[in-house]
């Protein structure tokens, strides 16, 4: 005579808990090693943003930029798991040293880009003047332009400035007062030959994006 | 017979919690800041004429506009896919002129990564949503970070304002 077994109530709960836990451990897994640079997985809208090259801030109207070169940097440390011991972040010395060392690399990056362009003479003309404008009346006082040129699709600005304050205001400044001209500003901050305080900027035409490189 | 049961209790139950834990695990952070947060600009288009109130921020000016900067927290440390679509909640209260906001990202040094500016339609007054589509902060290490920037025309058929904005980190 066959005996049948039954399921017990208590059974069936601890077997649907253990399985939910489980569920959700897996999905923790999966966003950890989407969002950790050192695993080799990274989720498929990670990827497309890499393939894409330097994000735009044209609204998707040009076509992507060749990624002129790209720069290494070591991963990153992961935001805490809750209840886990926070990861040491590096120190600010650290940090500063490294956007420093990035962002020589981008100045001469798009600077040689700026320089392999051709000039368009009426548009370079006209923006020309307008940052003229724009960077005089905000330097007045503060600091003064050292050199501004425009091509075709790309302009530069390096500026000197007395005090930290207005350079830091230089910087939040110059993109308002040209943006319905002039598309997303690269604006690095720089120690001058003389040890000054110096900006860097540079602009894109509408349409088109400061090409500046990628970091990995 | 009681482990076949048991493993297909097992398989039912772990679709199940697929199914019911997929916004727990997000590995996005969104969030909606109100305008009472941000605070006046100190440098252009200064004034003290900008006034908090509960749920947003407003110009009184009836002579000139006013900007505000807004805070926004970083909290996706290790991701470097930066800021999915963005919005910031605005009503322009002015025929002539227009609220415009930037979102601005900077790195550890202090220096500007990428900017997006938005602005309200023009002679349009009324309530309107920016919408910012292509910030990220790949390019930066750990200390970057983020702000909101709002230029507030002045008074006219009414005051501006700054309702509210929602940033979602990719």
């Amino acid at each position: 005579m066959r005996r049948e077994r039954r399921i017990s109530g208590p059974t069936v709960i601890v077997a649907v808990a253990a399985s939910l836990a489980a569920s959700y451990g897996m999905q923790r897994l999966n966003r950890r090693a989407e969002t950790d640079p050192r695993r080799g997985t990274a989720s498929p809208a990670a990827e497309s943003s890499r393939a894409a090259g330097p994000r735009r801030a044209d609204h998707g109207q040009s076509a992507p930029v060749e990624n002129p070169s790209r720069v290494v940097r070591e991963p990153s440390p992961r935001l805490a798991e809750p209840g886990a011991q926070a990861p040491s972040m590096p120190s600010y010395e650290e940090m500063f040293a490294e956007d420093m060392r990035l962002n020589a690399m981008r100045v001469s990056t798009v600077t040689e880009q700026l320089r392999a362009e051709g000039r368009d003479p009426e548009w370079a003309s006209r923006m020309e003047v307008l940052l003229e404008a724009a960077t005089s009346e905000l330097l007045s006082g503060n600091g003064r332009l050292i050199r501004l040129e425009c091509r075709s699709t790309l302009c530069s600005v390096r500026a000197e400035h007395h005090s930290e304050e207005s350079q830091a205001d230089f910087i939040a400044t110059l993109p308002m007062r040209v943006f319905r001209d002039l598309d997303g500003a690269f604006m690095a901050r720089f120690a001058g030959e003389g040890g000054g305080l110096e900006t860097h900027g540079f602009f894109a035409r509408n349409g088109h994006s400061v090409p500046i490189p990628e970091v990995q | 017979m009681t482990h076949l049961r048991m493993l297909v209790f097992f398989t039912f139950a772990a679709i199940v919690g697929t199914l019911a834990f997929p916004a727990v695990t997000s590995a996005t952070s969104d969030r909606v800041y109100g305008g009472n947060g941000c605070q006046p600009n100190f440098g252009y288009n200064y004034g003290t004429d900008v006034y908090l109130h509960a749920g947003y921020v407003r110009n009184d000016s009836t002579s000139s506009s006013r900007g505000v900067w807004c805070p926004v927290v970083r909290s996706e440390l290790s991701s470097s896919a930066g800021l999915n679509t963005s919005e910031i909640v605005v009503y322009d209260g002015n025929d002539n002129g227009a609220v415009w906001c930037g979102m601005y990202s900077y790195d550890s040094t202090g220096s500007l990564l990428r900017n997006e500016f938005e602005v309200t339609g023009n002679p349009d007054t009324g309530r309107e949503t920016l919408t910012f589509t292509s910030m990220n902060l790949s390019d930066s290490t750990n200390g970057g970070h983020y702000s909101v920037y709002c230029d507030m025309p002045r008074s006219d058929i009414s005051d501006s304002k700054v309702y509210f904005y929602r940033v979602r980190e990719n």
